[in-house]
């Protein structure tokens, strides 16, 4: 069953089919929820709250956009006012150490094993040292570097599709993802990873 | 000159390991890496950035999706008991008009009637003593009077009979209403005393149905029982709805059989089994609640199984 059709018989009452949606997108939503707001208990919490968001909201969804940008902006605006109020409550985000994804580093290694000629030797595994390193000073870009960073590199939007969930021209997103790049390497440099 | 290239190059460059990069810009890129070093430097460090940044993905709890479902189950429900709610409302101005109207026409249905009397018994005195006295018929007047009397005499009796009788009747009512009362009382108790959240470890014979659905094993012996000797049932409940999971042991030799519930920060919660047990296989029904019967918040609990020396450690979650 495609989006639009899902999306029809929801909206005519078939509310046990918005489970589909909740699979489809969970990985997504929950990655980005982490991303931005940087514990488990935030990331678990924002997710329930972004979905039943999108539940309640789903009648007023008309299909101009794509349901994933549509899910995306809510998603982008609620951990925003998600992390104000953290910030206002906590005063700093606790960090912890991340529970990386394993399963997509094991088929990353199966890949590598598959694939002899072609692989990256310094490239194709990072540590979790590495990550835990990235993760803590992508902290250090500015909101929007870091929204645009991870829209991109995590979630693997296209330019078009952010700009359209931040309300900004392709210009001005390439160019928010060229200097949150740039700043990320230079941090980065700082812990010898460069 | 160069350094003006390089920096357009650069931008190329995120376009480029992003995929949007056209492709007559992609052949001065790659023109332009061959030769300038620096630029070859900065591609290979912005690939790498991508790509660290990339793996920054975690794991998503294994129970989110059940979360959010039960979530919004929760919403609608109370969602529904509010439209029932809000019909009511909607029925109210109706209700409270239709009942206005009678109380009007009641109201003035009584007024009118009480106008109508008192004009009666206005009229009354008007007619009888006043004419009589007129007519100077005294003796009537008496004669009537003591009728009067007489009869208005005779009508409390009949009410003070009345008044008995209804009393009595009320007295039958009102003790038999205390009866039901008192017997309702010992039936609630006996209700409030069979919710008291008691735990009772209760042989089976082999594996009851339930079970063997779930584990989906049709046949009478559980390996995963024999295997682990003990397994839970249904380890995601909400005790909001009644559920509750179903703790089951086996005991090879007469052994000591603990079974407490911890919560997430090792405080014990509940207590629910610590007796001494003959070989077979038992189980209890766990519906969420601590050790004085009140439902515990959403979270991991722990389920520590002691059989004899052996110990078990499993998981049951709350979720509401």
């Amino acid at each position: 069953m495609d989006e639009k059709e899902l999306i029809k018989k929801i909206k005519k009452g078939q509310i046990n089919l918005f489970a589909e949606i909740v699979n489809k997108y969970k990985k997504v939503v929950y990655n980005h929820a982490y991303s931005f707001l940087r514990t488990k208990e935030d990331a678990e919490d924002a997710t329930q709250e972004i979905f039943v968001n999108i539940y309640n909201n789903i009648k007023k969804f008309k299909g101009e956009s794509k349901l994933g940008t549509w899910i995306y902006r809510i998603t982008v605006n609620l951990c925003k006012n998600k992390l104000k109020q953290i910030k206002r409550l906590k005063g700093k985000i606790v960090e912890e150490n991340p529970e990386w994804d394993e399963e997509k580093e094991e088929n990353i290694l199966e890949e590598t094993l598959k694939d002899k000629d072609e692989k990256k030797p310094d490239n194709l595994f990072v540590s979790n040292e590495i990550k835990n390193i990235v993760f803590k000073r992508m902290e250090e870009l500015t909101e929007e570097q870091r929204k645009v960073l991870i829209l991109r590199d995590i979630d693997g939007l296209s330019y078009e599709e952010i700009g359209k969930i931040l309300k900004l021209s392709v210009s001005a997103v390439k160019s928010k993802i060229f200097r949150a790049r740039e700043n990320l390497r230079d941090k980065l440099k700082k812990d010898d990873i460069f | 000159m160069r350094t003006v290239k390089c920096k357009k190059i650069k931008r190329m460059i995120h376009e480029y390991i992003d995929g949007a990069l056209n492709p007559d810009n992609k052949d001065i890129l790659l023109n332009h890496i061959s030769q300038c070093e620096i630029c070859k430097k900065y591609l290979e460090n912005m690939e790498k950035i991508k790509f660290y940044v990339a793996k920054l993905k975690v794991k998503e709890p294994y129970y989110i999706e059940s979360k959010i479902i039960s979530k919004i189950r929760e919403q609608e429900n109370i969602k529904e008991r509010a439209g029932i709610f809000n019909m009511g409302l909607t029925f109210k101005p109706a209700l409270s008009f239709a009942i206005a109207s009678l109380i009007i026409i009641g109201s003035v249905f009584l007024i009118y009637n009480n106008i109508s009397e008192n004009k009666l018994s206005l009229n009354l005195p008007e007619k009888s003593p006043e004419k009589i006295i007129k007519t100077e018929d005294i003796n009537k007047v008496r004669d009537m009077k003591i009728s009067k009397t007489e009869s208005s005499i005779k009508d409390e009796n009949v009410n003070i009979a009345e008044k008995k009788v209804i009393k009595e009747k009320t007295k039958i009512i009102v003790s038999e209403n205390l009866k039901t009362a008192s017997e309702l009382k010992v039936e609630t108790d006996t209700v409030m005393k069979s919710n008291e959240p008691k735990y009772s470890l209760s042989k089976v014979e082999g594996i009851s149905l339930k079970m063997a659905k779930e584990i989906a094993t049709p046949s009478t012996t559980n390996p995963l029982l024999e295997r682990d000797k003990a397994i839970i049932g249904n380890n995601m409940i909400n005790p909001l709805k009644g559920e509750y999971c179903i703790i089951k042991t086996k005991v090879d030799e007469s052994a000591r059989v603990r079974i407490i519930i911890y919560d997430k920060r090792i405080k014990v919660v509940a207590n629910l089994i610590d007796e001494q047990k003959d070989p077979g296989v038992y189980e209890v029904k766990w519906y969420g609640r601590n050790s004085v019967g009140d439902i515990l918040s959403e979270g991991v609990y722990f389920v520590y199984i002691q059989i004899g020396s052996q110990v078990i450690k499993k998981n049951v979650i709350i979720i509401k």
